[in-house]
């Protein structure tokens, strides 16, 4: 922590982090919500593929989608371990189902690291960068560009 | 009785080899053009003294805007002798010099990290040298679609090695890492047109090995596939 007092040019970010498949991954604090623990999620016919359903969060409807899905992994069946992480993006608010939450992680600047393109990937874009903790690799997530503007209209019009 | 037991495995043993070879040369360049045929499998097909006849080049426009082709001959480091590492990758030797070699190491499960939403022969990003460097399935990238098929065992089986090239900025997966050979200019069948494959410089017939062209294969990795097929990629664009 003394590290991250005297090096003032080296600003920090807060992560919460949480796990898909094998892997960890971080998304903004900021941008977060907050996590909620089995909660009811109701299907919406016709929805894009991502799209879990919707829950009622507190007389708000929020759309849930399958952070796994959006990432290309397989889907998983909920287990006492799922949350959903609810972010805030503009005025968009958007439930992300993932296998479960880590912690807050507290990162400086010089810590993450710039995540190398590869080809013409598309996908790659929605990773910000990573970041080496110890024996395992933090992906950290771009939400703006994980979820496309198209996306949020989208996810949200149901 | 024995030695003639002996005798025919041998015979058999040796035609297995040229049997083997002569079905990866004759499938690969059989391939249909959408593919990309590999052009050292004719190269290494034919007489050395017979100049190779391009067949013509279907390009993309794009193709043609961001992958201008390399100059013909041997590339910078190969002006004198050389030496490079034989490497396998799904039963085809590829060779990289030494002097565009950043090392290599062990492929072990876990410490490799998978990216979300890319491609299959993006592998992952490996810890090396204190950066994370992504890791490509070279064999995915280099063989055509048919053999890889065939490949008796998954990417996670298969890979034993990773080599690093381009200064420790990509790591090539690999079954498995041979010997250094050297190798004199004239011994290589120096590719002429290197509008497609540009990671491939030449062939070397004697070692029966495929010459990789390091700054050219980071270059294509981190620039664009034009050899590579992204159909597989249409489901992860799917929104």
């Amino acid at each position: 922590m003394d590290e991250l007092e005297t090096n003032s040019n080296d600003s920090v970010s807060e992560w919460v982090t949480f796990h898909l498949a094998e892997e960890k991954y971080g998304i903004n604090v900021m941008l977060v919500r907050e996590v909620l623990k089995n909660t009811e999620i109701a299907p919406v016919p016709g929805s894009p593929r991502f799209v879990l359903g919707i829950i009622n969060l507190r007389g708000n409807v929020v759309t849930v989608v399958d952070t796994r899905t959006r990432f290309g992994l397989p889907r998983k069946e909920e287990d006492d371990a799922s949350r959903i992480v609810v972010i805030e993006m503009g005025e968009h608010v958007i439930g992300m189902m993932v296998d479960s939450v880590a912690e807050v992680v507290t990162l400086r600047e010089s810590e993450i690291e710039f995540a190398p393109n590869v080809g013409n990937d598309e996908s790659a874009k929605y990773i910000q960068g990573v970041s080496n903790q110890g024996e395992e690799l933090l992906i950290l997530v771009a939400l703006d560009k994980l979820f496309t503007q198209d996306e949020l209209i989208k996810g949200s019009a149901h | 009785m024995s030695q003639d037991r002996r005798h025919t495995s041998l015979v058999e043993q040796k035609d297995a080899l040229s049997v083997y070879f002569d079905a990866l040369l004759r499938e690969e360049a059989q391939v249909e053009s959408d593919w990309p045929v590999p052009e050292f499998a004719e190269e290494m097909a034919r007489p050395l003294l017979v100049p190779p006849v391009i067949a013509p080049v279907q390009l993309s426009e794009a193709l043609e805007t961001i992958a201008p082709p390399i100059a013909d001959g041997p590339p910078p480091w190969a002006a004198n002798e050389f030496q490079a590492l034989l490497f396998k990758v799904g039963g085809l030797t590829l060779a990289v010099p030494l002097i565009e070699l950043s090392g290599i190491q062990e492929w072990e499960k876990g410490k490799v990290t998978p990216m979300p939403g890319h491609i299959s022969w993006y592998l992952g990003l490996m810890q090396y040298r204190g950066r994370s460097v992504p890791v490509i399935d070279t064999a995915e990238l280099v063989l055509p679609p048919d053999k890889l098929q065939r490949l008796p065992l998954a990417p996670a089986e298969r890979i034993q090695r990773v080599v690093f090239i381009d200064d420790g900025r990509w790591g090539l997966a690999c079954d498995e890492v041979a010997e250094v050979i050297t190798l004199e200019p004239e011994q290589v069948r120096w590719r002429s047109d290197r509008t497609k494959r540009r990671w491939l410089a030449g062939t070397v017939i004697e070692h029966m090995c495929a010459i990789i062209d390091p700054p050219a294969f980071a270059g294509m990795l981190a620039n664009g596939m034009e050899d590579v097929p992204l159909d597989g990629d249409d489901e992860i664009d799917e929104t």
